[in-house]
C-alpha cells in the first residue's frame, strides 16, 4: 500500500537514517501529499518525498540530496507514485491535440456545432468522384476528442432517415453553416430517431 | 407511412396531461444493430414485385451481412403481379443497413432501416427501379447499375 512503499525506501536506501525519523513518518498521512515542484514545508516529511519524486529528473539541489540520503552499497530507483504532471504521457497527449486543432482552426473557421444545430455542410467524398455534395441535417450528439472530435448528423434523405458521423475537423468538410440552434435540454438526441416532429415547434 | 404513426404518437401525447418521458424506454428500445443474417427481415425497394424478404444465407461474412453485401433470401411477401412470388429464392444486395458502415474518411454512415435489392446469382438486377437512398459502397462492390438507378446516393 501507499503506507507500505515510504518505509522500504527509508529502509534501504537510507540505513543511516535514525529509527525516530521513520516514527513521525508513519503518522503522517500519506495521501494527500502529491510530490510537486512548490512542495509544502512538511519538515520531516519533505526530504524523503523530494528523494522519491525528483529522481529521474536532473536539477541539482535534488540530485545532491539523493546522493546523501543513499547509501553506496544499494541502488534502488526510488518507488515514484505519481509521476510530474509534465511527464505524464496523458499531459503530452493533450498539447498533441491540442497543436493539432490549433493547426487547423487557423487554416479554416469551423463553427461551434452543439447537438440541435440545423447545419448545412459541403462535404467533399472520395467515393463521389471529388465532386461536392450538400447536406442537411440536425446535429444530434457530438462527441469531444481533441483531433478525433466527431458529431452525428441525422438527416432525412428520400424518406429514409441517414445518420452520419463526421469528424470535426476532417480536410473532407469544406464548409459548414449553422442554420439554426434549436433549444435542447439534452447532449445526446436520440429520442428523435422515433419521433420527428419533436423539434419542429 | 413512419409519419403518419409519429402524427398519430404527438397527438395522442399533447391531449393526456402526464408528459412521458422517453428516456426511460430508451434502454429497451435502442439496440446495437448489427449484421443481417439469418431469419433477418428485410425490406425490398426495387420493383421487382418482392415486398419483404427473409435473409437465409449471408454470403460474406462469418457474422452476417453489411452495407453492400449480397444474401440469399426467402420471399416472404409478395405483390400479386410481379417477377418474383412468394416462397421464392432469390439473391439480394443490400443497399441499406442499420449497422454503421465506416468509410475511409473517418465518416461512418447509417440507415433507419434494412433493405435490399434483389438480383440473380451474377448480380443483375431483377427489377427495373430502385427506391430510396443508396450508399457509394456499391460503387466498389462494382454494383454500378443499381448506383444508376437510384434516386440518391448517399
Amino acid at each position: 500500500g501507499t503506507r507500505g512503499n515510504p518505509l522500504k525506501l527509508m529502509d534501504c536506501a537510507a540505513p543511516r537514517v535514525e529509527q525516530s525519523f521513520a516514527e513521525p513518518l508513519r503518522s503522517c498521512s500519506w495521501s494527500p501529499i502529491i510530490p510537486r515542484d512548490g512542495v509544502q514545508a512538511y519538515g520531516f516529511c519533505t526530504r524523503a518525498l523530494a528523494a522519491r519524486g525528483f529522481s529521474t529528473v536532473g536539477t541539482a539541489e535534488v540530485s545532491v540530496e539523493d546522493e546523501d540520503s543513499s547509501s553506496p552499497m544499494v541502488e534502488h530507483p526510488p518507488r515514484i507514485k505519481f509521476k510530474r504532471p509534465d511527464k505524464t504521457a496523458r499531459h503530452i497527449m493533450n498539447i498533441l491535440n491540442k497543436e493539432a486543432v490549433d493547426k487547423v482552426r487557423t487554416e479554416r473557421t469551423i463553427p461551434d456545432v452543439q447537438p440541435g444545430c440545423i447545419v448545412q455542410m459541403r462535404v467533399q467524398v472520395p467515393e463521389n468522384k471529388r465532386r461536392e455534395s450538400t447536406l442537411k441535417g440536425i446535429v444530434i450528439a457530438r462527441r469531444n476528442a481533441g483531433i478525433a472530435t466527431t458529431f452525428r448528423l441525422r438527416r432525412l434523405v428520400a424518406g429514409v432517415g441517414v445518420e452520419s458521423v463526421f469528424p470535426l475537423y476532417s480536410p473532407n468538410i469544406k464548409e459548414i453553416k449553422i442554420l439554426d440552434r434549436k433549444k435542447v435540454r439534452r447532449a445526446k438526441l436520440y429520442y428523435l430517431r422515433d419521433r420527428m416532429n419533436a423539434l419542429k415547434k | 407511412m413512419g409519419s403518419v404513426g409519429n402524427n398519430l404518437y404527438g397527438g395522442i401525447n399533447s391531449s393526456a396531461e402526464t408528459v412521458t418521458r422517453p428516456s426511460h424506454c430508451d434502454a429497451i428500445s435502442q439496440q446495437i444493430r448489427t449484421f443481417i443474417q439469418m431469419r433477418t427481415n428485410l425490406k425490398v425497394v426495387d420493383n421487382s414485385g418482392a415486398k419483404r424478404v427473409m435473409c437465409i444465407q449471408s454470403l460474406r461474412g462469418k457474422k452476417g451481412a453489411r452495407l453492400g453485401d449480397m444474401i440469399i433470401g426467402s420471399v416472404k411477401e409478395a405483390q400479386p403481379r410481379g417477377k418474383v412470388k412468394k416462397g421464392d429464392v432469390v439473391y439480394g444486395v443490400v443497399v441499406r443497413a442499420a449497422m454503421k458502415k465506416g468509410r475511409s474518411d473517418g465518416s461512418e454512415v447509417q440507415f433507419d432501416d434494412n433493405a435490399i435489392v434483389i438480383v440473380n446469382n451474377k448480380g443483375e438486377l431483377i427489377g427495373t427501379r430502385v427506391f430510396g437512398p443508396v450508399p457509394h459502397e456499391l460503387r466498389k462492390k462494382k454494383h454500378l447499375k443499381i448506383l444508376a438507378l437510384a434516386e440518391h446516393i448517399v
